[in-house]
């Protein structure tokens, strides 16, 4: 015999008993058929969820979501009613406080009972603006009653908590508002944002200084043209960014 | 050697994520992966572990698999690449086992493994055994596992020169152990009675 063939037959004779035990094939298939269900519906949970959040993202912060609104429909329907729109402007600074403030069980309730709410009004308010519940039914007003009722300390804790974002906007300087906000906007807003804000309110500090008067009070008048031009541009870039923090402000001119 | 279409059928029924079929390609593949990584693989526990690696790694590439190429020696690649890994991870057994290679006596293995002998039956496979890794690695792939030096250089991925040169070489030196036994032994016919 040549090596080769002593070679093969030594070989063959050798390893005639080198069967592999069953339980590897159990092992081997349970694991191959596992991870091949698992790794689609892994892909898939991971493609639904990248979906879901790019939605997201893209609804929340595609323009600005007056809160109003959903009470009322639109700034529109607003002004047909009676009311001004400052006062919307002042329910809308009302609503995203309390939307800060709340959980956001909270927050969805007290929406739903403010829509309800309006919908009672809207029946009995007059040309005026003014409320008259002995016009509903009697039904409607128990329903009203409790409503309202339900409504109390919700509108009790929001009127309270005043601060800079109470109803009335209260004149203050850039400077003060950022240095309450700042906190808040860390949290809300990204590093880079932050930044910018950061930036715009440093070249506003300028003009707050310019006019602000000893007693801290403030005299616009002492800012020339271009000062209130310049102020206006960097307010209009900090728009965005109020917006996302639920700031609203108007330069007291 | 089986003809690609054997296999192209069952791998598309595979890829379909039919169970039976992945059964079926175990049973068909096993017969040839399972001794080779044995005899590779010292460790009969790291065998099962390797030889799972293989399987896994089957069926996750069998998707990227050419079907028009020959499966098994495809099959062989892939096995031989894992007892690679396999070896690099465990340098330091090997270390121990190298030297062990060098030392001209049959090793006894401990082998727990309820159906693998403790030793080779025959020197000429413990021979083999010893051989350097590569030069053990054309033998068995050309002895044992009947593949022709041209399937050997695409599943190695070496030139088919290398091949030849590498069982050239194996052939001598298990000629030369051969001689150096039956001058220790003193007879002939000791080698065939063992």
């Amino acid at each position: 015999m040549s090596l080769e063939e002593e070679l093969r037959t030594a070989l063959r004779e050798e390893t005639r008993n080198w069967i592999a035990p069953p339980e590897l094939k159990g092992k081997i298939l349970k694991q191959v058929l596992s991870t091949q269900g698992g790794r689609r519906m892994k892909k898939w949970l991971v493609a639904s969820i990248v979906a879901a959040s790019l939605l997201i993202p893209t609804g929340a912060y595609a323009g600005y979501h007056y809160l109003a609104d959903s009470i009322y429909g639109s700034q529109d329907n607003v002004v047909q009613i009676g009311a001004t729109q400052q006062k919307y402007d002042e329910l809308e600074a009302k609503l995203q406080k309390a939307k800060q403030s709340y959980s956001e069980q909270e927050f969805t309730q007290l929406m739903a009972l403010l829509k309800e709410l309006s919908s009672y009004n809207l029946k009995i308010a007059d040309a005026e603006g003014v409320l008259h519940p002995e016009q509903l039914s009697a039904d409607d007003q128990k329903s009203y009653k409790s409503l309202t009722a339900e409504l109390e300390p919700y509108f009790a804790q929001l009127n309270v908590a005043g601060g800079t974002l109470g109803a009335v906007p209260t004149l203050t300087t850039f400077d003060t508002l950022w240095n309450e906000q700042r906190d808040r906007a860390e949290q809300i807003l990204s590093q880079q944002e932050l930044a910018a804000v950061d930036e715009i309110i440093n070249e506003l500090r300028v003009y707050d200084i310019k006019a602000l008067d000893l007693e801290g009070s403030i005299h616009t008048d002492r800012l020339s043209e271009t000062d209130l031009t310049n102020q206006k541009q960097l307010i209009e870039q900090l728009s965005p960014y109020m917006k996302k923090l639920g700031i609203m402000f108007k330069p007291s001119s | 050697m089986n003809h690609p279409d054997e296999y192209s059928q069952l791998i598309a029924l595979v890829l379909a994520g039919s169970r039976e079929a992945c059964s079926e390609l175990y049973e068909r593949t096993i017969r040839d992966v399972y001794p080779t990584v044995h005899f590779l693989v010292r460790e009969p526990n790291d065998t099962e572990d390797v030889v799972q690696e293989i399987y896994i790694q089957l069926y996750r590439s069998l998707g990227q698999f050419d079907v028009s190429r020959p499966f098994r020696p495809w099959l062989m690649g892939l096995t031989m690449r894992q007892i690679h890994a396999y070896r690099r991870k465990s340098w330091s057994h090997i270390r121990i086992l190298k030297k062990a290679e060098q030392v001209e006596q049959a090793i006894e293995y401990d082998f727990s493994s309820k159906v693998v002998d403790k030793i080779f039956y025959q020197p000429l496979v413990a021979s083999v055994d010893r051989l350097p890794y590569k030069l053990k690695q054309a033998v068995i792939l050309h002895y044992l596992n009947e593949y022709s030096q041209e399937e050997i250089s695409v599943i190695l991925s070496i030139p088919l020169g290398t091949v030849k040169s590498r069982i050239h070489a194996a052939l001598q030196k298990l000629r030369q152990k051969q001689k150096t036994n039956i001058l220790v032994r003193g007879k002939v016919e000791d080698q065939h009675e063992s």
